[in-house]
């Protein structure tokens, strides 16, 4: 019996890819707040003053960046072409919320510990 | 261990509750795309991603809401510091579950859509309670004073019950039991999700009784209301009479 040569062999089924780019778009939203989480670490062992300012900046960039992914995503998920990339971002959006405000509010405690 | 634990990378220091948490998202994520990718989703991509918006919508507020609800003393005080600072992982499961039902209505969905997130919700869970472990007492999630040998003190002097800890377990266990069910044969639409609903509202009823919470008049605290709530709701899971574990069809 002779082999069946390798192009005529069924091709081995691929799972069909995720459109939605949410794992992208979070992780690149994860690695934005790490650099300036990172930054603002620097100024946080100069006292409760100066880590008050740190913590006031770092809650300013963590609503910005939300608001940017909110912002972003609303016009995206009613544009046809960009439906899905407009819920990544909003999903991305209000995960950076939960995760960097309770951060942030974590610091605080610390602080004023 | 000093807590809370900090990770240094150079002269940065990253909280690890922070990184945990981020890795709890990410691996769980993975997880849900990598098991969508080998099951026969019969909800397309624009479904859920709708469902994932309801529930993350959901989740938000339920976290947020039943985190200042936990000590009633804040409804005095409400402002925005108390409102973001404050959440709980019961009030996020029972919001996201009421934001997927409103969103599978108005898309007009009728299968199960939890079943896909059974296995990621348990995977991150657990990697978030690891941070939360390492974040000490600054998250709120610590256990009441304990003498048994494996308290944990997390930097005040107290010995305390590693809450995180057990429910890292929990969870575990909890995954190797619905592996283990369906192990033995399919289970219905629905089902696997209900399991750890269920499961996890039960853990958290009880586990509560070993944390410092504000109490209720009637003996349990707000988060252990919201699970009897959330227990009566899938009370078709664990109910002798009205059991759909072991049915064949329907949910």
């Amino acid at each position: 019996m002779q082999d069946e040569p390798f192009d005529q062999l069924d091709p081995l089924p691929n799972p069909p890819k995720s459109k939605m780019p949410l794992g992208k778009v979070v992780l690149i939203n994860f690695g934005v707040m790490i650099a300036y989480m990172m930054l603002s670490s620097f100024a946080m062992d100069s006292g409760p003053e100066g880590g008050l300012g740190v913590l006031a900046a770092d809650a300013f960039l963590i609503l910005a960046q939300v608001g940017l992914n909110m912002l972003l995503g609303f016009i995206f998920v009613f544009t046809e072409d960009k439906k899905q990339l407009g819920g990544a971002m909003l999903i991305g959006g209000v995960i950076m919320g939960v995760i960097g405000f309770g951060s942030c509010f974590a610091h605080l405690a610390l602080l004023d510990a | 261990m000093h807590y809370p634990l900090e990770i240094h990378l150079g002269s940065a220091k990253i909280p690890a509750h922070l990184l945990f948490e981020m890795l709890a998202y990410t691996l769980g994520y993975r997880l849900y795309v990598w098991q969508r990718a080998r099951s026969q989703d019969l909800i397309n991509d624009e479904g859920r991603m709708w469902i994932f918006l309801g529930a993350a919508a959901g989740a938000l507020m339920g976290s947020h809401l039943l985190g200042i609800l936990e000590n009633p003393a804040y409804l005095t005080q409400l402002n925005w510091q108390i409102w973001l600072g404050n959440k709980t992982i019961v009030g996020g499961l029972l919001g996201g579950l009421i934001g997927v039902e409103l969103t599978k209505k108005i898309i007009s969905v009728n299968t199960s859509s939890g079943d896909l997130m059974t296995y990621p919700l348990l995977f991150g869970l657990a990697v978030g309670r690891i941070g939360c472990h390492l974040a000490g007492l600054t998250d709120g999630t610590h256990g009441n004073p304990s003498n048994l040998p494996w308290a944990v003190d997390f930097g005040d002097g107290i010995p305390r019950h590693p809450v995180n800890l057990y429910e890292v377990i929990f969870l575990l266990a909890l995954a190797f039991f619905i592996f283990h069910k369906e192990k033995k044969g399919p289970l219905p639409d629905g089902i696997r999700f209900k399991i750890f609903m269920v499961g996890y509202l039960l853990w958290r009823f009880v586990v509560e009784f070993i944390k410092p919470v504000w109490v209720l008049p009637i003996g349990i605290s707000v988060i252990q209301l919201a699970t009897l709530c959330g227990l009566f709701y899938y009370k078709g899971v664990w109910w002798p009479k009205m059991n759909v574990i072991n049915r064949k069809t329907g949910t």
